[in-house]
């Protein structure tokens, strides 16, 4: 009897250490071949289709699988032409921008890209059938979408082919931000062929870009390999194969730490134990991002219709305590919704002053002299749920009772439409074009309103919803920069100062560890990893 | 006379013993329980513990909801004796606070399986036929679900809070009381005593609550004891999960949890609500088996 037992106990710890070490062991390379190994969490890369998704990680995945038409440069995000020849012509009247593709771009299968992928990207993106996520980046812009969206046509009837190489796109207004917008990861061209022999098959055996890297193998959720191509435009890249396999936070510092990654995540919580230990404090890079953290009301219902309750949350929270107490500065205090780097953005601005005693009298003024209650709407990630236990505590000083129920992603973007009933909640929003529309359109105009509880439409708040959408509108067609980046500054100080639809935390940032042999791995200021270049010594 | 029958006091007085005289199960068993030291150790443990729970506003030193994110990982000192956790907040208050869950958790949701257990399973036994077969599957049914997956299914449902743990554990946990008082009934419903009872006119639910369920009352005093320490653990599971008590609310689950982040920077934080844990479920293992052997001394000398 005893034996047998110390027998089973031998071959559970055996198959024990066995998983353990099966789960950890390193992609073997071949010697002579140099791999970039990244470990982070692949629970969202279900399909490496970029259309169907609005997550970062299977952006900088994709992004280094296809390239967009128009791209971001790495350092400064400044626009640069990728698969255009050049910066696409725009008419007088601001409505039609004619492309020119370069020649002689090469898609991993070997066909040669056309003006006819580019149409059949365009055309994918709008089709219902893509189950697109991200087609409000451009679908009141670009003509003809809708009707391909509501299913009343194919091709999206604005985008024409000229010649092989040429084709023009025709705007229902003259939209002055359409450019960068043509550097959103979710428009990767794609190659037409193999898309369509692909099938269902596409995402998940097949993914076909003219990209500096292509898809060896890829295992939902769990690893994908990459291999440099060789006849990319631009020259084939430096590093033979890129890895990347899925690894919460915690497991990915440990292997970093052992040596068998080379690049990973580090909390913003953890980076104080990184930066002080002398042997790691080198490898820990820091990125702030084109990106806020907001509070986000909903101003459709109690308690948070009333202005004068939302200016009180604005008092009660201490956001000098929060970045350089609780992060110990490694988030900047937000002044503004748009973050430093995009036009609109205005440096004098102040951070919103923390009066908790100002608060209390907004609170009573606007009836509620025992206090306020009221639940937040709370995504279940680590980093999110510990920023909220901190204002929690502060707004307790304020005699405010928020109560925090934690929701899984899904559930949170479910809650966080207008009829999912949420009173608040937080946004964290990055650039996808650096652009303040992205912020100040996209967050409030009343044609988003179903994505975000702001009260923000014509149902709940007619007049102001009507006068926000007329600015917004107007803004998109304003194409001299300093005009622009005023009139952008003095609607977001009326947004989140005088009309308090959200306050703004901290613009986002970040670290993250990169091995001592390992250059030009950066994690972009729009919150996108890009592997691409990287080199290994 | 007949009627005196049901009143042994009183026929006990009327042969003329002082019932003083004759020893009772329970006194037995407390005299067997006094003799055993890891039990009586145990008890005191667990005595303190409850202490503590129900007077952690006047015990604890700091407001367990206090941040001081200016005083982030402190190491021990005169005014925090376990040092501070993530968000400043003081270690040991939170602990302290972390007990009234914890207990609470293993009073209230035991208390709910224990009831739904005592009611299923003596029906079930009681009646017998049919009546047990349907009582008998649906127990099957309850028990054949993984414990901490119905557990988390029914706080995804119900959502974070201490209420809905008491319930998503409560309703988890009584299938095993429910079979073992059956098996118990079974034995005792043919008893002669039973028969006597019903001769006199007793009616079913008056046999069940004066004769069947305490003759249960060991079986479930022992069961619930012994029940009381996986409670507490499926909560502190179910926090560690991020699916048990609503932040800030101190749970020793949620503090491992939070904790499981900065072992590199503050090992002890993760450890202490750990040996809190440990020592709570401890405690009640040994009361449980302390008073099974008090209860049911054939059970121990078999």
């Amino acid at each position: 009897m005893k034996t047998t037992k110390r027998l089973l106990a031998m071959f559970l710890s055996g198959t024990m250490a066995a998983g353990i070490f099966g789960a950890m062991s390193p992609v073997m390379a071949a010697e002579d071949e140099t791999t970039l190994r990244v470990g982070i969490a692949l629970d969202v890369l279900g399909n490496m289709d970029v259309m169907i998704t609005s997550q970062n990680t299977v952006f900088q995945i994709s992004d280094t699988i296809t390239d967009t038409l128009m791209a971001k440069k790495e350092e400064d995000l400044e626009l640069y032409p990728q698969l255009l020849a050049d910066f696409p012509e725009v008419s007088e009247d601001g409505l039609t921008y004619t492309c020119k593709l370069r020649e002689g771009v090469k898609f991993h299968d070997g066909t040669e890209l056309t003006a006819d992928d580019v149409i059949f990207t365009f055309n994918r993106f709008f089709n219902p059938a893509t189950e697109s996520n991200m087609v409000w980046l451009c679908d009141d812009v670009i003509k003809g979408a809708y009707e391909v969206e509501d299913g009343s046509a194919t091709e999206v009837s604005g985008i024409q082919k000229v010649d092989d190489y040429t084709f023009t796109i025709e705007l229902n207004y003259p939209f002055s931000a359409f450019t960068s917008i043509l550097a959103a990861s979710p428009l990767g061209i794609i190659s037409q062929e193999a898309c369509e022999a692909a099938g269902d098959a596409w995402g998940l055996e097949t993914y076909v870009g003219c990209g500096s890297y292509q898809v060896e193998s890829f295992t939902p959720k769990e690893e994908i390999v990459l291999t440099k191509f060789e006849d990319y435009w631009d020259g084939a890249k430096t590093t033979d194969k890129i890895v990347i396999t899925n690894m919460d936070e915690s497991t990915a510092l440990m292997e970093f730490e052992a040596g068998n990654i080379d690049v990973c995540s580090l909390p913003t919580s953890l980076a104080p134990g990184y930066l002080n230990d002398p042997d790691l404090a080198d490898n820990v890079k820091y990125q702030e991002f084109m990106g806020i953290w907001a509070l986000h009301f909903n101003m459709a219902i109690e308690p948070f219709d009333n202005v004068l309750v939302r200016e009180a949350i604005a008092y009660a929270i201490d956001l000098d305590s929060l970045c350089n107490g609780y992060y110990e500065g490694a988030h900047t205090p937000a002044n503004s919704l748009i973050p430093k780097g995009i036009p609109g953005y205005n440096e004098s601005n102040p951070v919103h002053e923390y009066n908790p005693e100002k608060a209390k009298e907004l609170l009573a003024e606007a009836g509620y002299e025992d206090g306020l209650t009221f639940t937040a709407a709370v995504k279940n990630t680590d980093e999110i749920v510990e920023c909220f236990q901190v204002l929690q505590a502060q707004l307790e000083e304020s005699n405010i009772h928020m109560e925090l129920e934690l929701c899984d992603p899904g559930s949170w973007a479910e809650k966080r439409k207008q009829d999912g009933g949420t009173q608040m909640y937080m946004i964290t929003w990055y650039a996808d074009y650096v652009d303040p529309d992205m912020y100040l359109y996209l967050l409030y105009h009343s044609s988003v309103s179903d994505n975000f509880a702001n009260g923000f439409s014509s149902e709940f708040n007619a007049e102001d919803s009507a006068w926000y959408d007329e600015q917004v509108e107007s803004g998109r067609l304003i194409t001299d920069p300093e005009e622009k980046a005023t009139f952008y500054s003095d609607l977001e100080r009326w947004l989140t100062t005088e009309y308090y639809a959200e306050v703004p935390l901290f613009c986002a940032s970040e670290y993250y560890m990169v091995a001592d042999n390992v250059e030009g791995v950066i994690y972009k200021s729009d919150f996108l990893y890009s592997y691409e270049n990287a080199v290994i010594k | 006379m007949l009627k005196g029958m049901w009143n042994r006091k009183k026929l006990y007085e009327e042969a003329g013993i002082s019932s003083a005289d004759s020893s009772s199960l329970m006194k037995d068993a407390w005299k067997r329980f006094r003799k055993n030291k890891a039990a009586m150790l145990s008890l005191a443990v667990i005595c303190l513990l409850a202490i503590a729970a129900i007077l952690a506003p006047v015990i604890a030193p700091c407001d367990p909801y206090k941040q001081d994110v200016l005083n982030k990982f402190a190491s021990p000192s005169m005014e925090h004796l376990l040092g501070t956790d993530n968000y400043g907040r003081d270690i040991f208050s939170r602990l302290i606070y972390g007990a009234r869950v914890s207990l609470s958790v293993g009073v209230v949701a035991e208390a709910i399986a224990v009831t739904i257990g005592v009611i299923v399973g003596t029906a079930a036994g009681y009646f017998g036929g049919k009546v047990d077969t349907v009582l008998s599957r649906v127990i099957e049914i309850f028990a054949s679900f993984p414990f901490i997956l119905f557990a988390i299914a029914v706080m995804f449902i119900l959502g974070q809070g201490i209420t809905n743990v008491f319930i998503a554990i409560g309703v988890i946990g009584w299938t095993g009381h429910a079979r073992l008082i059956r098996s118990n009934v079974l034995q005792l419903r043919n008893r002669e005593y039973v028969e006597a009872a019903r001769a006199a006119g007793a009616g079913n639910l008056q046999i069940m609550l004066r004769h069947m369920i305490p003759n249960c009352l060991s079986t479930i005093i022992v069961i619930t004891t012994l029940d009381i320490p996986s409670d507490i653990m499926l909560e502190a599971t179910l926090s560690f999960l991020g699916l048990g008590v609503a932040p800030p609310t101190a749970s020793w689950g949620e503090m491992i949890s939070t904790a499981r982040t900065f072992l590199r920077q503050q090992p002890m934080f993760s450890i202490y609500p750990g040996i809190a844990i440990m020592i709570t479920v401890l405690a009640f293992n040994t009361l449980g088996d302390a008073l099974r052997d008090a209860l049911d001394p054939k059970m121990k000398n078999r």
